[in-house]
């Protein structure tokens, strides 16, 4: 006891003056734990379950810490007053709570597999009394472009929602696989070449939130990132509006030089983008080299859902 | 003439890379003008090159997976250096290229060359002595798996000097490591590296399966076999069967690579989903693979030092088992994240969970295996125990990320990375270094020092808590892995902590290698002259340490579980045959270097397109079989009179250490010693007062 005395008042002296926690915040940067600040109803849907999985598996630290550290003390070779039973090494009664306690857990945590896979499953669509918004993300080196079929504009490394209105994002790569999450809205997503993946995320409170491809792919990744911002919806127009008298239209030749390999990318915003850009890339890799050929015009393009793969398998 | 080999290859922009090959070369002429100084070349090719004694094998093995130990380890301390003085305005010291072959090489070198030659070492010192065999069953296939090894790892070592190595993550995802993204020599490296070494372990799978299936001592029946034992034959199916999914999956990659295919491309209808679902087909039993043998050895030291019988055999040997059958069926469990559908995803996550019960029960085995123990701090038991405590943290948060909905989250974040180092440094790390301690004095007849030992231990586990906590805590701060540079001070901040911790850690393999050198030098002190320095339960403590080439001068006869133990307990311990018989031994052979040198030489040709070259040693090899084939002399006998003389000397040295005294009252299944070493009479010995 009297080697706990010290770390023990410290721990008291912390817990009893208020500034004394601002400062164990502020000293070990608890606030940027992004997992549990969550910032829309999939991310909190996963804290959530990720708090109850902690919770339920305490019940097997707690007593494997427990039973170690005690037996390890007790039974030591130099405290010879112990009982002694070299012989016993069977238990039937011990043995049913051996298995039937591991076997418990595991069925609670298998519903809770079973029910939240589905409910969070990044096809599913967000029910909201709002329509969602279409995004369509393209994952390049080193950068994203997402394009807003519904408002005819694109931007690079910057994406905009209005609060309280689900996104419904379509994902594909002109170059390896990518790994696309904003933490605080909610999952990670695959984004592959020649291939469509499909992600449902929406933000309840407004912000500016950091969003990164996860899955290494190269030189330029560390700052392969972006910034989702969660506005008003009058903001988010003026956003969109923002983006419209940009006067930069991504046309095939703009998007030729930008699907080129950069890093470090400063958000550009785009005033126009050719309809069906994103299904013709995916269709590219599933025809041809992957690149969209010179002589290629706008006309070309075709429909977003020609060549959709739907889920990726 | 040299495919795409110039003298660019050999040209490095880094001037870290120009050093380490400086260290690395100046490393290599040292330890070959002091061999050749001392003229130990004829003693090592007589002795060890060509040897296919199963003890020397499993030494090479221990050998190599130390020098990866190092490699592995100077990596990861690059990696926590870079991210440590790479925060926010400032940029580290590396390139985003050389950052990426840094952590490619870590995860590469410390699985593929440190965890597995470091297992199959142990399993090769011990197997044959826990089942009363003197050798394995095919010794020359022995001895070519060693070399390969070697050759695979050479081939690793080479890169560093000629061209690179990989960037792309040691799991070389598609398309990322295909040709069109990834155009260097790295990934071919890679590919080579695994694909040797690949080899060397499926033939050693192949070799123990039928090892411990058809060359036990009469009277160990399978549920006879010690738990080590049970978790190698376990490992070794696991390896018969899942290595051949590597295999096949690197073989395409390599000719996606070089003959212009396009199985696993973006275009042309590859598939770069199917090398990823193919990668951890294997990958995944390969976790169990590395794990499952730990468990064996953690099941002998607890035993051993709590003396008592290991609680709960049946359970373990069913959890064993049931644990390498799952493991087959989660593979998916790595890659939520791709796209499959909620039911699959369920489906593989529910799979997952279920492993961590037959592991719950092992861990609790365990527990209750101390429970009216008399547990002795020997070091093989501070390694368990910090096992016990620290494994079953990593356990929860593989829990955790085995349910889908919380694996969108924290997938390809540092909680990932802190999750599996937490399951593979307690797990794997600890265990081997456990049956490092435990059969150390086996191989070599003394005993490691314990003061060293304990500062290792601590600096280890210390260094482990250090490190890894904080990456749990930037998974949860949304941090992905494999970061050059960031700007966030929050991560910078359990990034500078996380360098700290490896800093501890690097202080506990500076104190494991002066533990060897100090018990090197006293090892005259720390001499085990019984052959059983730890009051042992199984076959091998009753030979002499180090035990001779034929290991057994009689076949044992097993009667129990315990088999050493019950001999101890029944006064058959040491007995003496009427008369000795000659013993047939195999001989040794140059074959295994010849095949293992061609192999790394075509490994190399074949990054570098040298297709003459690679061609002449695949021709080599075959030659090497068919020549080895028409040698009829591949044994040699050691006379009875020679065996006899071993047992006479060996029965004296037990006659001076009163060692036949000592265990004449041995009446149960526990130790006749306490920690110093004193022979107590077995008195407090009470019955259980527990059911059943």
């Amino acid at each position: 006891m009297r080697t706990l005395r010290v770390p023990l008042i410290v721990l008291l002296a912390l817990s009893l003056s208020g500034c004394s926690s601002q400062w164990f915040i502020d000293t070990f940067h608890l606030n940027e734990l992004v997992t549990f600040f969550t910032a829309g109803p999939i991310a909190a849907y996963q804290r959530n379950v990720m708090l109850f999985t902690f919770m339920v598996m305490l019940f097997v630290l707690v007593p494997v810490v427990g039973f170690t550290l005690w037996f390890a003390w007790h039974y030591r070779a130099g405290n010879q007053k112990n009982t002694y039973t070299p012989n016993w090494h069977h238990s039937n009664f011990l043995e049913a709570f051996l298995w039937g306690g591991p076997v418990a857990i595991i069925l609670i945590l298998a519903l809770v597999t079973i029910v939240s896979t589905f409910d969070l499953d990044p096809y599913k669509p967000i029910e909201s009394e709002n329509d969602p918004i279409r995004v369509q993300a393209i994952a390049m080196d080193w950068k994203w472009l997402f394009i807003y079929p519904d408002y005819g504009v694109a931007a690079v490394n910057e994406m905009a929602m209005p609060v309280d209105t689900p996104l419904q994002i379509d994902l594909t790569s002109v170059s390896v696989m990518n790994g696309f999450m904003i933490p605080r809205l909610g999952s990670q997503i695959m984004a592959m070449s020649g291939m469509r993946t499909r992600l449902h995320l929406m933000a309840d409170e407004k912000g500016e939130f950091f969003g990164k491809n996860y899955q290494y792919s190269g030189d330029g990744f560390a700052n392969q990132r972006f910034t989702a911002e969660s506005l008003s919806q009058a903001d988010f127009d003026a956003w969109v509006d923002k983006a419209r008298s940009s006067g930069r239209p991504l046309d095939l030749n703009a998007y030729r030089s930008l699907v080129e390999p950069s890093r470090n990318v400063d958000p550009i915003l785009y005033s126009s983008v050719p309809d069906g850009l994103f299904g013709y890339v995916m269709h590219r890799f599933q025809v041809g080299d992957g690149k969209i050929p010179p002589d290629a015009v706008p006309s070309d393009l075709t429909a977003d859902d020609v060549a959709q793969h739907g889920h990726a398998h | 003439m040299f495919g795409k080999l110039t003298l660019d290859a050999f040209h490095h922009s880094s001037m870290i890379i120009v050093f380490a090959n400086a260290i690395m070369i100046g490393t290599g002429l040292a330890v070959v003008a002091a061999l050749t100084y001392y003229r130990k070349w004829g003693y090592l090719y007589r002795e060890w090159f060509t040897t296919v004694d199963h003890k020397k094998i499993g030494v090479i093995y221990i050998v190599i997976a130390l020098i990866f130990l190092l490699r592995g380890f100077i990596d990861a301390s690059m990696v926590r250096a870079q991210q440590a003085t790479a925060g926010p305005g400032m940029d580290g010291y590396l390139e985003a290229g050389h950052f990426a072959e840094l952590f490619t090489g870590h995860g590469t070198m410390m699985i593929f060359f440190m965890a597995m030659p470091f297992l199959v070492g142990l399993m090769n010192i011990a197997i044959p002595l826990q089942i009363g065999a003197r050798d394995v069953s095919f010794p020359l296939l022995n001895a070519v798996s060693v070399w390969l090894t070697a050759a695979a790892g050479a081939l690793v070592m080479i890169s560093l000097l000629v061209g690179s190595f990989s960037e792309a993550g040691w799991s070389g995802y598609t398309p990322f490591s295909g040709l069109a993204h990834s155009p260097g020599p790295g990934v071919d490296y890679w590919i080579w590296a695994l694909q040797i070494s690949g080899i060397s372990t499926t033939l050693t799978g192949v070799n123990f399966v039928t090892t411990i299936l058809k060359k036990r001592a009469p009277g160990m029946t399978l549920m006879r076999m010690p738990m080590f034992t049970w978790t190698v034959l376990c490992t070794s199916i696991l390896i018969v069967v899942s290595f051949p999914a590597l295999t096949a999956a690197l073989a395409l990659l390599a000719l996606d690579r070089s003959a212009g295919t396009h199985f696993f491309t973006s275009i042309m209808g590859g598939d770069q989903m199917l090398y990823i679902n193919m990668f951890w087909l294997w990958g995944h039993p390969e976790v169990y693979i590395l794990v499952l043998p730990a468990f064996g050895i953690f099941s002998e030291v607890v035993t051993t030092y709590c003396n008592k019988r290991l609680f709960g055999y049946t359970s373990m040997v069913w959890a064993t088992m049931a644990i390498a059958f799952l493991s087959f069926g989660v593979w998916v469990h790595h890659f939520y994240t791709m796209g499959q559908d909620p039911l699959r995803n369920s489906i593989f996550g529910i799979a997952t969970m279920i492993i961590a019960i037959p592991t719950g029960v092992k861990i609790y085995d365990w527990i209750w295996t101390m429970f009216r123990g008399r547990i002795e701090y020997k070091l093989p038991m501070l390694w368990t125990l910090g096992f016990l405590i620290t494994f079953v943290m990593g356990g929860m948060s593989g829990v955790l990320l085995a349910i889908p909905g919380a694996d969108y989250k924290m997938h390809n974040s540092l909680f990932l990375v802190a999750h599996f180092h937490n399951v593979l440094i307690p797990g794997t790390m600890f265990g081997l270094l456990a049956g490092f301690y435990y059969w150390f004095p086996k191989v070599f007849g003394f005993r490691l020092d314990e003061k060293w030992g304990r500062h290792s231990f601590w600096g280890w586990l210390v260094g482990f808590y250090v490190a890894f906590v904080p990456l749990y805590m930037l998974g949860i701060m949304g941090m992905p892995r494999r970061m050059v540079t960031y700007d966030n001070p929050a991560w910078h901040f359990w990034l500078v902590i996380a360098a700290i911790g490896a800093m501890i850690v690097a202080y506990g393999i500076f104190a494991m290698f002066m533990q060897i050198y100090v018990s090197w030098r006293d090892r005259e002190k720390n001499a085990d002259l019984t052959g059983d320095p730890w009051g042992g339960r199984t076959l091998e403590w009753s030979i002499p340490s180090p035990p001779p080439e034929y290991n057994f001068a009689v076949v044992p006869e097993v009667r129990d579980r315990d088999a050493f133990m019950e001999m101890k307990v029944s006064n058959r311990a040491y007995e003496r045959p009427a008369a000795y018989e000659d013993i047939h031994m195999p001989k040794s052979t140059p074959m295994p270097i010849v095949v293992a040198a061609l192999s790394f030489v075509f490994g190399f040709a074949y990054v570098w397109h040298i297709w003459w070259l690679a061609g002449l040693c695949v021709l080599g090899t075959v030659a090497a079989v068919i020549v080895r084939s028409f040698n009829e002399e591949t044994e040699f006998v050691i006379p009875a009179a020679e065996v006899e003389a071993d047992e006479d000397a060996f029965h004296r040295r037990l006659k001076d250490a009163d060692v036949f005294e000592r265990i004449k009252d041995i009446e149960e299944y526990g130790d006749e010693r306490t920690p110093n070493g004193q022979f107590v009479e077995p008195t407090t010995r009470a019955t259980s007062g527990l059911p059943g």
